[in-house]
């Protein structure tokens, strides 16, 4: 039965670690550029402070590692250490998919720098520490990321996803958009081949058909127990089928949110995210896969830890000069790996767990609804910092909103199933409780 | 002549074949086989709780068969193959929370298999070595499997083993969180009967 201090201290390790990483980088956001404007401070620590803000978008690598750390240290309060060689679908999405995601997209993002990005700091300002800091403190006021999108990632270092593959199709036609930097819309597009974008989808499409068979490798999902009979082709058409489809739903579902991510750029996505795989994680416990479970939440603290930080700074609650320009300009590489560990934790949670597929399909595109906010109350030019906090807030609630739903009903669902587990009570016609039977934290779920 | 001899030497060749299929026809028949019978049968088993009494559960699917070899023992042969997911414990929810990946993982590992190596016959029965694989992890183990006597009812040959085996969950990657008030060691319980017309 759950033990729900233990879960309290991993998802409280786990999100003050990625916090403090979110509080690190925005506080060598605010030295990068106040070093910038004036040279008192010191010179190593400014450096330092440009390396790490550099480096914590740009190559992505930073960010992950420091999200990947904070994943660990909860996994650890939890003793989950996953097995070699992967026994299940558990270690195989701890020690395989969760890994090969990480490593795939910074190999994307890398390859898609070094092959579109123009690294001459002379004709792309937005490569240049300098420009970026100069300019910061002056548009950071009006700085709002959802009217002014480009005018943030342009400061952002080399993160800017107009330099990713992702985004080079809305970078071609556009090069004349009135938000971009004057030296850029000058410039004639980069010359890329037409299938250059697809390049990073098709990576990305080889990525995710290779979770689902991952997961269930050596499962009853994929074993049929006689191919006899007039159709002994058929089991295996139905399997094939199932797979592209859900393959194609989750290329197109990461990349929604990746443009969902670039467009908002306030951390509502990943928060959004977070909480879908909190949620996930407590559809699997109350399915009663414990170990399952608990090994969510650390992922959702994690994410939920790094995004809130964000959050109050892209909103306006929180106001530190430097780093609202660069938090803001939408980490699409947080976004895809959270959206691999969601996909990932619904389909252990449904194959092997006992989570249904209506409340794990919710929980899969929840997270998709923070785009209604745009549809239903549209984006002004500008707004004040309580507007750009009261859309995150609407984002946050039309997402949580079905979250809530399907986590209650699966929670009641524990309740009326596991109730003599979880209960001291005796079972009826006996003298004795079943939560005798379970370890002594099974009583602390109560 | 020499066309005779060589004639005889071909019909010798095919008296000898002859002989050798019959004799492996023979053997073969020597051996008896058995289908297992699941209405007379039960695979139980029981583990410690608070180390002061016992949980019982059994599986409800269980298949197999024995080839019994009255005259060479060492050719006997024994299957069996449990099915994980039909655990029952007498609780539903209980049931329900040992078929998951924190216990016997049945999607993962949906059968509980045994099959012997080598049969040796000893006082009352065999001692029968053979792989026994549970949770994705096969273990060589020994046991004496007592019984073997043959009656016939109603047309119907029939022969009963039972057998009690040790076994600790954790020798079988059980995860840990899962052994607590429960005892590491289990004991199973085979009472079998084959049968065979």
């Amino acid at each position: 039965m759950p033990d729900l201090r233990l879960y309290a201290a991993a998802i409280g390790l786990a999100g003050a670690i990625a916090a403090a990483g979110a509080i690190l980088y925005g506080l060598c956001c605010a030295v990068r550029a106040s070093s910038a404007a004036s040279q008192t401070r010191a010179r190593w620590f400014a450096r330092f402070s440009t390396c790490v803000a550099n480096t914590w978008f740009a190559p992505g690598c930073l960010g992950l590692a420091w999200l990947a750390l904070a994943i660990i240290a909860g996994w650890w309060v939890l003793e989950i250490t996953p097995r070699w060689p992967p026994r299940n679908g558990l270690d195989r999405l701890l020690i395989l998919v969760l890994p090969a995601a990480w490593l795939g997209i910074v190999a994307i993002r890398v390859v898609a720098k070094n092959r579109f990005l123009d690294r001459n700091p002379d004709r792309n300002p937005e490569s240049n520490p300098e420009n970026d800091a100069d300019s910061e403190p002056d548009s950071e006021p009006e700085n709002d990321p959802e009217s002014n999108p480009a005018s943030n990632r342009e400061s952002d270092d080399g993160n800017s996803p107009e330099n990713s593959v992702e985004s080079i199709p809305a970078n071609r036609p556009d090069s004349s958009h009135p938000n971009k930097h004057p030296r850029v819309a000058d410039r004639a597009p980069p010359r890329l081949h037409t299938l250059a974008p697809w390049r990073g989808r098709l990576a990305w499409g080889l990525l995710a058909a290779s979770i689902l068979p991952t997961l269930l490798w050596g499962s009853v999902h994929l074993r049929v127990e006689s191919s006899d009979g007039p159709w002994p082709l058929v089991p295996w058409l139905v399997r094939a089928g199932v797979w592209t489809l859900l393959t194609l739903v989750f290329v197109v579902h990461r990349e929604w949110l990746e443009r969902l991510e670039q467009r908002t750029a306030d951390g509502s996505v990943r928060t959004a995210l977070a909480l879908a795989v909190g949620t996930a994680a407590q559809l699997i416990l109350c399915g009663g896969y414990l170990k399952g479970g608990a090994a969510a939440l650390p992922v959702a603290a994690a994410l939920l830890g790094g995004a809130l930080p964000i959050a109050a700074v892209a909103t306006g609650a929180i106001r530190l000069r430097g780093w609202a320009a660069a938090a803001s300009g939408g980490d699409t590489l947080v976004v895809s790996l959270a959206a691999v560990a969601l996909a990932g934790w619904l389909v252990v949670g449904t194959c092997f767990g006992n989570v249904g597929l209506l409340p794990a399909a919710v929980t899969w595109l929840a997270p998709l609804l923070a785009a209604a906010v745009d549809w239903l109350w549209p984006a002004r030019p500008s707004r004040t910092g309580r507007r750009r906090l009261g859309r995150w807030l609407a984002r946050i609630g039309l997402v949580a909103l079905p979250l809530a739903l399907v986590a209650t009903v699966a929670f009641r669902q524990f309740e009326q199933k596991y109730r003599p587990f979880t209960s001291r009570d005796p079972v009826p016609g006996t003298t004795r409780s079943i939560a005798a039977d379970f370890p002594a934290p099974a009583r602390s779920a109560r | 002549m020499r066309s005779m001899l060589s004639m005889g030497g071909w019909k010798l060749g095919a008296v000898a074949l002859a002989i050798a299929v019959c004799s492996a026809a023979a053997d073969s028949r020597a051996a008896d086989e058995y289908a297992y019978d699941l209405v007379h049968s039960s695979v139980t088993f029981k583990a410690r709780h608070l180390d002061i009494s016992w949980i019982h559960g059994r599986f409800n699917q269980v298949d197999g068969k024995f080839a019994i070899d009255r005259q060479d023992p060492a050719k006997s042969s024994f299957q069996l193959t449990i099915k994980a997911d039909s655990v029952d414990t007498g609780n539903k929810a209980r049931d329900e929370h040992l078929r998951q990946p924190d216990y016997f993982d049945t999607k993962q590992f949906p059968t509980i298999d045994f099959k012997s190596t080598a049969v040796k016959a000893i006082d009352g029965g065999f001692e029968v070595t053979g792989d026994f694989t549970m949770h994705g992890v096969t273990k060589k183990i020994t046991f004496p499997l007592m019984g073997g006597k043959e009656i016939e009812s109603r047309g119907v040959k029939r022969v009963g083993f039972s057998t009690e085996l040790k076994l600790k969950r954790s020798d079988f990657n059980f995860d840990k969180s899962a052994i607590g008030a429960i005892g590491d060691e289990a004991i199973i319980l085979i009472d079998c009967e084959g049968m065979r017309k």
